[in-house]
């Protein structure tokens, strides 16, 4: 896994696959009995408090857990999973593992190019495999909502092409919005002229100049092979109802609502198959207004706090905010009718945190919720316990396996978890 | 996490020091001419040592930190190392370890250790390159901002962007005058919507902040990725940019870049008196005229005026309050001023030629009308004489034209006396040639002829405006790329205008210009000395470097000691080193942290001006321009960078001035929070002055409801001795409690904390990082002395400093850090080469560092000989050596 090298990720996505044009290759997998398996991974920052969270005794039905609760609605397409768990370094800070290395889980007994042991990550493998399907490779958005920005890009991202090379995530609705649906004229004669150049300049760059100059030739290149797709993709499709989002302010759980309504429709117009969600950056010792909440307070304090009960009092209302806003989400894709079933069970929608207990910044018995059955494949609606520290990595290569990679490993990976097989 | 690790030098004992400072440059001068002082063998001189005092922890099973030392048994084995020699010569030299409560080798075994150690780690790299070459990155939004905001010469900012905290009102920042005004009128960026009346491109977005790195700066390298998502705002830039509706305007090199040289923008063309006077950069100016006036309006006409901010200068006719005359213009001493006498404008008017002449000889202008004296007003000070601006003649762009005729426009380098002017009103056309640094007539400034077809003016324009885009010149493949693409659009369009935009966009979607780069080109005798016009650019403007650097870039000259030294003097006088303010301080400081600090709006409801806690109306507002008006000043008065820390000055505003005295003036919600005073004020009170005791940073290491003792001390050892604390072990308990719940336990934080620094695996990291945060407990929670806590017990502020000096309270810790100034010296420099190099730093730099600031010391540590010596160091300039630079100069 680690030697998918970013070469192999250019040919599959501006050149090769084009051979088969991409909208028969659709159509072709539409005429199948299977939908095409949609992937969304949410990420939600510092854990969960946990006795709100894991039912004590095993059998305990997961949804009367306060903070499990919002999910009742779709409770028999959820599972809870328990006894994830992944290594943690030592010695640099948690929080900033937590989320950058969350959905890449690398073994830290490997070689680390980073400070902290990142790699590509799932959403990317998968989309290297997927992403011929649809005009947008991937989506990556967050609703970071801070304006001091006083954070480490660790922080405030789980979506990695490769360590230290961030798949920068969009926070502006209204730029989500002309990212699926604007068409644009082809700006060709500029990209040409700047990939020319460029490949002149590369000449007479050193090997490390070089390899960091493919992240030039990547972007653009994707950036036009995107115009090209989804200019041809609406050449078929009509173009979703939705309005542009204004400028006027937004409340919290606004905010997080519409860029999930985006999402939506981006997943049900297969204009993508893989996108990360980050509903708040990890750590961010910023205090954060809660509107539906009638409340301001530190995400971060809050959970440092949790072992006084006044304060625990408005981080589980912070958790069940969280998870009301990826219910809400979650119904929506359930509303999509696809042929028997609906665009939910078409899909793969996690929900999980980086630390299993934000108070103690402790890596096991991560939170983890995962929603649909990708295709009729997972077993829904309970609690599916692994053996305690069993690593995340086994629950990433189940999806990778299941959204088509045929990777066989993935990580620290000890096999797929195939107890959620039905 | 690689925390940025510091070797401190300690050189206090004279013997050592000279030896471990000429060990020291033995490093970078050639190998072989290097005796290596005589040093004990591994085995008897330093195995004992280690065995007694650090074996019992880092030479056992399961050894603490992982560090095992019985695996060296020799020095090369040691040497393989340096990171961990580093680590271990910083533990003894701050007296970290051994630990307290275990034995402690003598001082004499001890500096022995240290002067081993230290030999060890200069072999261990004495083979490794000296300069780490510098790597590929894109800009950051602030300097790509910058950039094209002075390639296009742009009179608006590009975008409105949160990164320039201060904003200036009266233009108080003149880097060139070597001095702070008394007030300065200032606002801080957060406040209201300041944003959106900022002069700026219509239309054109951001793309979004780039996150600092860890303990460092938002242009590291390594976290400057360009994306797809990034890409698509950088094409979306490259066409917004000069499409933008208010671009032409807005633009200043307009005329040289998109006119169309058949059809100049109407109405006639503003020809530029052909001005060396920017260069030659003279005393005094005068500007003289023969003028013929058709119509004699109220609003002035231009004679001749070099457009310029308050550096512009000017002679025109006009009515300005109840005077109608002649009037000059000029900036002295970093302001605008302005000067008219009145005449009689009958006898202007009367269609006969008159001669007209201004002049300014550093103490006084004087205004003459056909010879004769009209007007004088005294002012003595500097005439600002950098500007490259054009002299336009008869209107400048579309403004104030001149109605009638002009000619034997003159302009001197110097104020010329009343016996020159007459002679000149008489006719006499040889006064004072030397001093002649400009000239235009009628016949010369026609209108030019087209001799050179479009195609020849476009691809030469084409090829200059590479040049400042690119940074260096194209080669002519690349050139050609730009310049067939101009063809074409001009073939399809027939627009020059739209067809050198399209030019425009391409260059700005082209990675040399995105990307800060190291080409390495065969073809370009001097790319090295255009590289490193590109750094020093970027360190000191963050933005690309003007024409005069490219030019002594082009003639290598730039690489000369005196030149670069010179260059460097001037860039850091003129304007946009505001830039470097504006990006590393704030930074440095970590001053953004205090935008979300809130003390708890219940209790603490004075922090707030209104009526609820909004970001904009605390008093956080103000505290924030304090410290970094701090910096300003060291930086444009050339202090000592001692004064950081501990300064007899600071700057206030009315409202701060009361709060440190106790007193919370209240302010209605819509007080003008935008053009805020602040005034020097001197300081006799060493609890105040620097930065460090400041409010602003003792609210943002504080929560909502008590100080924040173990922040406080983290924020010292990071911003003040750049050695940020490792993370916390995964599972801290936390003190949850503000100064009541301790009162009810009756308790002081600083015993609590005790508690659990008898832990152990707690005390090696808290023995360092707690006394520079109990030392600042007399400072509140909002920044504001106390004696004792609320509770009624007494602040114990006491500590010693590097497990050695010894301090009672804030102002002895003051004088400890000046008695470790060099460790804070080395600190600094750590700081502005990781900042000016855009990376972490390597251990040569970090050994670069120490040589920077060893070089800094003489003169205590002064600001701009500070980052004079960072430029003029190996590491900067990227030579290999020291000693091979200066032969390669030679």
């Amino acid at each position: 896994m680690k030697s998918f090298g970013r070469r192999e990720f250019l040919l599959g996505a501006s050149g090769s696959m084009m051979a088969l044009p991409w909208l028969e290759l659709n159509a072709a997998t539409n005429k199948q009995a299977a939908h095409p398996l949609r992937f969304a991974s949410f990420y939600s920052p510092m854990g969960f408090v946990r006795d709100h969270f894991f039912p004590k005794q095993g059998n305990q039905d997961f949804l009367s857990m306060p903070t499990l609760s919002p999910l009742r609605t779709v409770g028999d397409k959820v599972n809870l999973i328990t006894g994830l768990y992944r290594v943690n370094v030592r010695g640099t800070d948690v929080h900033n593992q937590a989320s950058s290395c969350y959905l890449s889980s690398q073994d830290p007994q490997g070689q680390l190019k980073s400070p902290y042991p990142m790699d590509r990550t799932l959403d990317h493998l998968i989309a290297d495999q997927v992403s011929h399907r649809t005009p947008i490779r991937s989506l990556e958005l967050n609703c970071n909502s801070f304006k001091d920005l006083k954070e480490s890009i660790y922080l405030d991202n789980i979506s990695w092409y490769a360590p230290e090379h961030v798949a920068t995530s969009m926070k502006d609705p209204r730029q989500v919005y002309r990212r699926l649906f604007k068409t644009r004229a082809s700006d060709k004669d500029i990209t040409d002229l700047a990939l020319a150049d460029a490949n002149h300049f590369k000449r007479n760059l050193n090997p490390q100049d070089k390899h960091k100059l493919d992240e030039y030739f990547e972007s653009v290149r994707e950036i036009e092979r995107q115009i090209e797709r989804l200019n041809q993709y609406y050449r078929s499709h009509e173009k979703s109802e939705m309005q542009e989002p204004g400028e006027g302010p937004m409340t919290r759980g606004e905010y997080i609502r519409l860029m999930g309504k985006l999402l939506v429709v981006a997943l049900q117009s297969n204009l993508t198959h893989v996108a990360t969600f980050m509903l708040a950056p990890e750590r961010w010792g910023s205090p954060q207004q809660y509107h539906e909440l009638k409340f301001t307070k530190s995400h971060h304090g809050l959970t440092h706090g949790q072992s006084n009960e006044d304060v625990k009092k408005f981080l589980v209302q912070v958790d069940h905010f969280y998870v009301s806003l990826f219910a809400e989400f979650l119904e929506q894709l359930d509303a999509v009718q696809e042929g028997e079933g609906t665009l939910l069970d078409h899909s793969i929608v996690t929900l999980g945190s980086g630390l299993g207990d934000g108070e103690h910044h402790t890596m096991n018995e991560l939170p983890i919720v995962m929603a649909g059955s990708a295709n009729g494949r997972l077993k829904t609606g309970g609690m599916v316990h692994c053996p305690e520290e069993t690593p995340l990595a086994n629950l990433w290569l189940l999806q990778a396996q299941l959204m088509g990679t045929g990777l066989k490993r993935f990580a620290d990976s000890t096999g797929p978890l195939d107890r959620l097989l039905i | 996490m690689i925390a940025m690790r510091q070797i401190l030098w300690r050189l206090t004992i004279t013997g050592l020091s000279v030896l471990a400072s000429s060990l020291f440059l033995a490093g970078w001068t050639s190998a072989q001419e290097t005796h290596p002082p005589k040093r004990g063998a591994f085995a008897t001189h330093l195995q004992p040592l280690l065995k007694s005092y650090c074996y019992g922890c880092h030479g056992q099973e399961n050894p603490e930190g992982e560090i095992d030392l019985r695996q060296f048994a020799s020095w090369t084995d040691l040497e393989s190392d340096p990171h961990l020699i580093e680590k271990m010569i910083e533990a003894l030299v701050k007296n970290e370890m051994p630990p307290a409560g275990e034995q402690q080798p003598s001082d004499d075994q001890r500096k022995l250790l240290v002067l081993q150690l230290k030999q060890a780690l200069q072999n261990s790299v004495s083979d490794r390159a000296v300069a780490t070459p510098f790597r590929l990155r894109r800009m950051n939004r602030f300097e790509y901002g910058n950039a094209v905001r002075d390639l296009f010469d742009l009179e608006s900012w590009v975008y409105s962007i949160n990164d320039r905290i201060i904003r200036d009102h009266n233009h108080y920042f003149r880097p060139e005058s070597g001095k702070m005004p008394e007030v300065v009128v200032v606002g801080n960026r957060i406040m209201g919507l300041q944003q959106l009346l900022e002069n700026r491109l219509l239309g054109v977005m951001a793309f979004p902040k780039d996150a600092p790195a860890e303990n460092g700066y938002n242009n590291r390298g390594d976290h400057l990725s360009l994306t797809p998502v990034l890409m698509q705002s950088f094409m979306e830039l490259s066409r917004s940019v000069v499409n933008a509706e208010n671009f032409d305007k807005n633009c200043r090199n307009w005329q040289e870049l998109f006119e169309d040289p058949a059809n100049p923008r109407a109405p006639a063309p503003i020809v530029a008196v052909s001005d060396e006077s920017a260069m030659t950069g003279g005393s005094g100016v005068t500007i003289s005229a023969w003028i013929r006036p058709s119509r004699t309006t109220d609003p002035w006409q231009t004679i001749v005026r070099r457009e310029d901010s308050w550096r512009r200068q000017l002679l025109a006719i006009g009515k300005t309050g109840d005077t109608w005359g002649l009037w000059m213009g000029a900036g002295i001493d970093g302001q605008y001023v302005e000067f008219g006498a009145a005449v009689d404008r009958k006898r202007l008017g009367d269609g006969k030629w008159h001669h007209v002449a201004g002049t300014y000889d550093g103490s006084q202008i004087d205004l003459y009308l056909d010879g004769q004296p009209i007007g004088r007003q005294t002012i003595t000070g500097e005439l600002y004489t950098q500007s490259k601006r054009p002299m336009q003649v008869g209107s400048y762009g579309d403004r104030e034209p001149f109605h009638g005729d002009l000619k034997e426009i003159r302009l001197y380098s110097s104020g010329l006396n009343a016996v020159q002017i007459e002679r000149m009103a008489g006719g006499d056309r040889t006064i004072a040639e030397p001093q002649r640094v400009g000239s235009w007539d009628p016949a010369n400034g026609a209108k030019p002829k087209l001799d050179q077809t479009i195609t020849t003016i476009a691809h030469q324009r084409i090829r200059e405006f590479l040049l400042r885009a690119f940074r260096a010149p194209a080669d002519p493949q690349t050139a050609k790329l730009y310049t067939d693409y101009f063809d074409k659009r001009y073939r399809e369009s027939s627009d020059f205008t739209q067809s050198m935009k399209e030019v425009a966009t391409a260059a700005l979607a082209s990675p040399r210009f995105i990307l800060v780069h190291n080409e390495t080109r065969n073809d370009l005798p001097n790319q090295a000395a255009y590289q490193l016009a590109t750094r020093l650019s970027f360190f000191l403007w963050s933005s690309i470097p003007d024409q005069a650097l490219l030019e002594l870039a082009g003639s290598g000259k730039l690489q000369e000691d005196e030149v670069l030294e010179s260059e460097v003097d001037r860039m850091l006088n003129d304007r946009r080193v505001k830039n470097f303010c504006d990006s590393f301080a704030p930074q440095w400081l970590k001053i953004n942290n205090l935008v979300s600090a809130s003390p708890d709006f219940q209790q603490h409801r004075e922090y707030y001006f209104g009526g609820d806690d909004k970001i904009s109306y605390k008093r956080g507002m103000h505290m924030m321009l304090e410290p970094l008006l701090n910096f300003e000043t060291v930086f444009v008065e050339n202090r000592p960078i001692m004064e950081l820390v501990d300064a007899d000055f600071t700057y206030r505003s009315h409202l701060l001035s009361e709060w440190y005295q106790g007193r919370a003036a209240t302010y209605p919600i819509n007080v003008n929070l935008r053009h805020i005073e602040f005034t020097r004020t001197p300081l006799d009170d060493r609890r105040y002055g620097g930065v460090i005791t400041t409010a602003a940073v003792m609210v943002m290491t504080s929560n909502p409801l008590r100080s924040l003792p173990i922040t406080r001390g983290s924020w010292v050892s990071s911003v003040i001795f750049n050695d940020p604390p490792e993370p916390p072990p995964d599972n801290v308990p936390d003190l949850q409690a503000d100064d009541k719940t301790l009162e009810t336990e009756g308790a002081t934080i600083r015993e609590k904390l005790k508690i659990h620094r008898n832990n152990p695996q707690c005390a090696s990291c808290h023995q360092k990082i707690d006394p520079l945060g109990f030392v600042l407990e007399n400072y509140d929670l909002m920044g504001r002395w106390r004696d004792n806590y609320r509770t009624g017990l007494k602040v114990d502020a006491s500590g010693k400093l590097f497990g050695q000096h010894t301090f009672r309270d804030v102002v002895e810790f003051k004088d400890a850090v000046r008695a470790e100034q060099d460790a804070f010296a080395t600190a600094f420099v750590e700081h502005l080469l990781s900042y000016g190099l855009g990376r972490e730093l390597t251990l040569a730099d970090r050994m670069a560092a120490i040589e920077i600031a060893k070089a800094s010391e003489q003169d205590d540590y002064r600001m701009r000989d500070v980052i004079k010596n960072i430029v003029l160091h190996p590491v900067f300039r990227q030579s290999a050596t020291l000693s091979q630079g200066k032969q390669a100069d030679e």
